[in-house]
């Protein structure tokens, strides 16, 4: 199992936000994490990441217990997250900001970049541009693209459609179909549950803190709770 | 005209001096947004220390270095043992903990050293040169010099190396800062080391000129505050400019009003400053987060 995570509890300032949270992804799947606001989504993944601290439970990435290793360990053993708000470096250029997703991998940055360019073309016509001028579509790709450049093990997405056009989130989903053809092990949290659902191998659905129900992507699709509070019928 | 001229060396010279103080100001206020009232004590230290290391036989080249690593040191541990440990640290509470820094650097080289002034030869003696008709001591080309190295030597550290752009980026967005993998505590820690070894910098180039006593750091450290201030406090560049700006302006005022006057032309330019133009000289306009 590439992460497993048992009883992970999290809390700000007393109030609980995640309780006895327990899944796990395997190398190559996608798996997906749905919830209505405030469920604990982006705690989950604040708390994988390392930037969230946890009082309770473990968090076990390829073997190896990670529950106390600091954030920047956390990147170089290859667990890379994509924030919620598209957390660009605004005043930075386009190419700093893609050479900082490296930052933990240094030899390997130039060959990187070249990867990211070919994977959004618009970046690298925007490479000189500072990110803050670029288009939400355009950071949403940014911040996908710096990601890729530490060549993550485990990329986890935090709601990389919100707030875009109708196109841009084909776009996106497009993009997630195609890192996930290419063997990328992927962590997608979304509230666009059907777009999502629908890609996922096995999904979770997370309410105020706790893992509701699991199941196969397809299947949670077609529960009638799934459906109900999640898709609007 | 040569008095003219004279006043233009002598506000680079101190301009020179500000503006180094002024990017430590700068560069630890971008990285944490944090003013550090303790940067005048690391020119102090700056100072001092070389004076010692030359009493001891230490040759100056060593001497400097020592003094450089030296306030380094203390301003890694400044910012690990206390700052980085505060809980729930606010602008204010930090603000008071560095001015209890200084104060603690300030009162132990007063417990050690006493008041007494402490002086040293200039770095290649202390005969004035002649240029265009005007009076330049050496120690002034030296201090020119210096600052002139290490803007371009700050400027290639920002632009070239993946540690500047990671500084940059723990200043522009700490949580992405994180989530690329950047030790932020360990950015911070090290843009304190960066700033006090400019401070120590400045110190010991200008004591040969000024002299050093336990408190030179009150009045070093607000007129690089000024420096700062006017280039926009978080902008390294602009606080060297700030810098020359103030060293200019109080050479002009000193020579051509009253020398009495000299020390307020900093707090004149500061309350111009913030009333006309607050977020400085050369700051660029800033980008909203879309
Ligand atoms: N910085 C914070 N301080 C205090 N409480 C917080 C903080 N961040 C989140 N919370 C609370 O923790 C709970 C979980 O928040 P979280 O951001 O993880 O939810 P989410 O599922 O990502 O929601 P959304 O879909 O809105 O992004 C919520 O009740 C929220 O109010
Ligand atoms: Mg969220």
């Amino acid at each position: 199992m590439l992460l497993s995570i048992s009883s992970l509890s999290c809390a700000y300032d007393g109030l609980v936000a995640l309780r006895g949270v327990s899944m796990h992804v395997a190398e190559g799947e996608l798996v997906c994490v749905v919830g209505r606001n405030g469920a604990g989504k982006s705690t989950l993944l604040r708390a994988i990441s390392g930037v969230q601290p946890v009082f309770g439970g473990s968090i076990e990435f390829d073997g190896a217990d990670v529950t106390r290793l600091a954030s920047p360990k956390r990147v170089k053993s290859g667990i890379v997250q994509v924030p919620e708000g598209r957390q660009v470096f605004p005043e930075m250029t386009v190419e700093d900001n893609l050479r900082l997703g490296g930052y933990r991998r240094r030899s390997e940055i130039s060959e990187r970049l070249e990867k990211a360019f070919e994977m959004f073309p618009v970046l690298r016509e925007r490479r000189d541009s500072a990110a803050g001028s670029l288009s939400g579509g355009q950071q949403q790709m940014l911040v996908v693209g710096r990601a890729l450049m530490s060549r993550p093990r485990l990329l986890m997405l935090d709601e990389p459609s919100m707030g875009l056009a109708p196109q841009m989130v084909a776009q996106i989903f497009k993009t997630i179909q195609l890192l996930k053809n290419s063997g990328t092990t992927i962590l997608l949290v979304e509230q666009n549950a059907a777009g999502a659902l629908a890609l996922a191998d096995r999904g979770y659905v997370l309410e105020t803190g706790q893992i509701a129900l699991a199941g196969a992507g397809r299947e949670l699709l077609k529960d009638p709770r799934v459906r109900r509070a999640y898709l609007g019928n | 005209m040569s008095d003219l001229l004279q006043f233009l060396f002598s506000g680079l010279t101190r301009g020179s001096i500000y503006g180094l103080v002024g990017i430590g100001f700068a560069l630890i206020y971008r990285s944490s947004h944090v003013i550090n009232f303790a940067q005048g004590e690391f020119v102090m230290i700056g100072g001092m220390v070389t004076v010692f290391l030359l009493a001891a036989g230490v040759p100056l080249p060593v001497a400097a270095l020592g003094a450089i690593l030296a306030a380094a040191l203390i301003g890694v541990v400044a910012q690990v043992a206390i700052i980085s440990r505060m809980r729930r640290p606010s602008t204010l509470s930090i603000i008071i903990v560095t001015v209890g820094i200084s104060m603690f650097l300030r009162g132990a080289a007063e417990a050690l050293l006493g008041r007494q002034f402490f002086s040293m030869k200039g770095f290649s003696g202390d005969d004035a040169l002649v240029l265009l008709g005007a009076k330049v001591s050496p120690q002034s080309i030296w201090i020119f010099v210096s600052l002139v190295v290490t803007t371009a030597a700050i400027s290639l550290f920002f632009r070239r190396t993946i540690l500047g752009k990671g500084i940059q980026a723990t200043s522009s967005n700490r949580l992405a800062a994180h989530l690329v993998g950047i030790d932020v505590p360990a950015v911070l820690a090290i843009c304190f080391a960066l700033s006090a070894a400019l401070g120590a910098l400045a110190g010991l180039l200008t004591t040969p000129i000024t002299l050093t006593q336990y408190d030179v750091g009150i009045t070093l450290g607000m007129k690089g505050f000024c420096a700062a201030i006017l280039g926009g406090l978080a902008n390294p560049f602009g606080a060297i400019l700030g810098g020359l700006i103030l060293g200019f302006a109080e050479a002009l005022a000193g020579g051509y009003v009253s020398s009495a006057y000299q020390d307020a032309v900093a707090f004149i330019l500061i309350i111009a400053m913030l009333l006309v133009r607050p977020n400085g000289l050369f700051s660029a306009p800033t980008v909203d987060r879309v």
